[in-house]
């Protein structure tokens, strides 16, 4: 409960102004019949001087006291307890007066001698009016209070109607926090469904049970994917409870939002973060073993082959076919070590152009062949980064050796330097762009993922382990568009001095 | 070359003792002691004085780091280790400067004579006074360089698949 006020009390606290001696204690006796609290003074200046006017809750004023008028009095009465109502006691020539008492602000007016049951029956309707009036300042200050609640609250919450029906119930209040997570202002969503912001991610089933479970009246809660303003999707806790009339029906839903989008990356995250460390250990082992077996196969192989000599060339073939095997084997795992174990950088200050000239290099015998070039914009103010420069000529190589693999024949493939940021601050972003085919928009989202690959060969770990590498060093690698068909790997690292 | 390399080899792997005496011979090299462990590996040193140890990293009794260390102390030879080890994490295992080249396994037979020829160009280097790498005698038990580190994955991108 809220309450602010003391309790309504249906006794009141009655100052009287009476200078005749009889009249006052007459009075004071019907006052005291229904239990109110009388205090009497006989002339305004004393009553100013010593009553505490904040306790007073009724007048009883008369109308000619020996320091002045009661018409003279009324309008400081007003100031000094203005809930307070003023009831003129006056004798019949003086009517006139108390119909001008009247006008100025008099509550009522009763005649001299004072008839018990008339004045009872006006401090009971005063009592009457005063708990109504209590009442409902309470409630209206509870209201502000509410008010002010709800629309300061961290969740969001919506208030609808009750039309389950399709378009859907409509929403007749939002809170500040569900314009900040939807991004729509109030405006905008007022009268319209909730629905306007589920779309293709939202969960039809956990919809479906929403539906049914509003219909029978139960309260819902459940996770789903809603869409922002522009359509950005967020992660939000939904709680939705039936509000019911006096009757029992049920006339409005309310619903608390809570955007836990970023509770769901961070745990999201941390889950990644766990499962590869416990792959990582796993795979540190597994690839140990794998080598020493690895090694005793490729012996073996080497030694049959020298054992079949020249002569046997069909048995040869069948080696050579087991050491190919053997090859794919021998780099799949490594790829795999390579994305999943820990890996420790080892950073020094280094020119990433030299990096990636010299793997470039490295690759003559993939892109010799196809007779492409490698052209270069270097619009960076410089190209020393402190990386890794081992580690950044595998996440160059990657990007390489697919931008290769992709390119027609005699076609370019550029590298543009240029200065950029990140998080951490400054950063020098290398582009390296194909004129391969380029990569549809679905399959663009998965290319950094662990086994994705649109080639026929290869184990799809290469851009997983580039992505990798690049964020160890705190950096960013994206994929973009070239002004051809073909695409484009931004690569961003920080400079970072150590 | 007038007379052949003489080379010791240990590794605990039966296929690979036998590997080394069948390949070595057929590249020009001539197998002096066939270890397998670190102490086999010092006893027949220190009686047969090879040119150049190839030694297994991991194996029973001694390993391979520990048991080429002790034989350099006694007198001047060529190392070369193979390990299955991550080069990326590969602990610092105590003082490696006695050697001169690392070979990752799997390897194949080019790679062991890459190996090869770099761990005696290296020997030779350091025996020629120390000035061709002043760094190794400057700074006993650092890491070596990558370079040394002979591996196929990273050499010969033609080899991937």
């Amino acid at each position: 409960m809220m309450n602010t006020l003391p309790p309504p009390a249906d006794s009141l606290h009655v100052l009287l102004i009476e200078d005749d001696a009889d009249t006052q204690a007459n009075l004071a006796d019907i006052v005291d019949l229904d239990g109110h609290r009388l205090t009497a003074y006989g002339t305004f200046s004393q009553a100013i001087a010593e009553v505490d006017w904040q306790t007073v809750s009724t007048v009883i004023l008369d109308w000619k006291l020996p320091d002045g008028s009661a018409s003279e009095f009324l309008p400081r009465l007003h100031q000094l307890a203005p809930h307070a109502p003023v009831v003129i006691v006056t004798g019949f020539p003086d009517l006139d007066g108390a119909i001008e008492a009247l006008r100025s602000g008099a509550y009522d007016y009763i005649l001299k001698p004072v008839n018990a049951d008339v004045l009872r029956a006006t401090l009971a309707r005063i009592a009457r009016q005063q708990q109504t009036e209590a009442a409902l300042r309470r409630s209206e200050q509870q209201r502000h209070l509410l008010a002010e609640a709800v629309h300061n609250l961290a969740e969001g919450v919506i208030i609808t109607d009750a039309d389950l029906d399709a378009p859907g119930p409509h929403i007749l209040f939002v809170n500040e926090a569900v314009t900040r997570i939807t991004g729509y202002e109030a405006e905008e969503l007022m009268g319209n469904s909730p629905r306007m912001l589920q779309g293709p991610d939202t969960d039809s089933k956990t919809l479906h049970r929403l539906k049914k479970s509003l219909a029978r009246g139960d309260t819902f809660s459940a996770e789903l994917i809603n869409y922002r303003k522009g359509g950005m999707p967020y992660h939000v806790e939904v709680l939705i409870s039936p509000v019911r009339n006096p009757q029992g029906q049920i006339t409005h839903y309310v619903a608390a939002h809570r955007d836990i989008t970023q509770l769901k990356q961070a745990q999201e995250k941390s889950m990644q973060a766990a499962r590869l460390a416990a792959i990582g250990q796993m795979v540190t082992g597994l690839a140990h073993e794998s080598r020493n077996a690895l090694q005793r196969s490729q012996a073996c192989l080497e030694m049959l082959a020298l054992e079949l000599g020249d002569d046997r060339a069909d048995l040869l073939d069948l080696v050579d076919r087991v050491q190919r095997a053997q090859n794919d084997l021998h780099r799949l795992y490594e790829e795999v070590r390579d994305y999943a174990a820990p890996r420790l950088l080892r950073r020094e200050v280094c020119d990433i152009a030299q990096v990636w000239r010299s793997t470039w290099a490295h690759l003559k015998q993939l892109y010799e062949p196809k007779h492409l070039r490698l052209a270069e914009t270097l619009e960076a103010s410089s190209h020393m980064c402190y990386a890794d420069p081992f580690a950044i000529g595998q996440v160059i190589r990657n990007i390489m050796e697919n931008a290769i693999a992709v390119s027609p024949e005699g076609a370019e493939i550029r590298v543009t330097s240029r200065d950029s940021a990140v998080e951490r601050g400054p950063a020098l972003e290398i582009i390296i762009a194909d004129q391969g085919e380029g990569i549809p928009p679905t399959a663009r989202a998965r290319v950094f993922e662990p086994f994705f690959t649109t080639k026929t060969k290869g184990t799809g770990l290469g851009m997983a382990i580039a992505k990798r590498i690049v964020e160890e060093h705190g950096g960013q690698i994206e994929i973009g568009d070239t002004d051809g068909p073909g695409v484009a790997f931004h690569v961003k690292l920080p400079r970072e001095s150590p | 070359m007038s007379s052949p390399l003489r080379i010791a080899v240990a590794d605990d792997e039966p296929e690979l003792r036998r590997y080394f005496t069948i390949v070595l011979p057929r590249l020009g090299y001539e197998v002096v002691a066939v270890a397998e462990n670190g102490r086999e590996l010092i006893e027949q040193c220190l009686a047969v004085r090879p040119d150049l140890i190839i030694s297994d990293y991991n194996m029973p009794e001694l390993d391979g780091l520990e048991a080429t260390r002790e034989i350099a102390s006694t007198f001047a030879v060529a190392v070369m280790l193979v390990t299955g080890f991550d080069d990326r994490l590969s602990p610092s295992a105590g003082d490696s400067s006695h050697v001169h080249a690392h070979v990752n396994k799997p390897f194949k037979m080019a790679q062991l004579a890459a190996g090869i020829a770099l761990a005696t160009q290296r020997f030779a280097d350091q025996q020629a006074g120390l000035q061709s790498n002043p760094r190794l005698a400057a700074f006993p038990g650092e890491r070596l360089p990558r370079e040394p580190r002979i591996s196929m994955m990273n050499k010969d991108p033609m080899n991937r698949t």
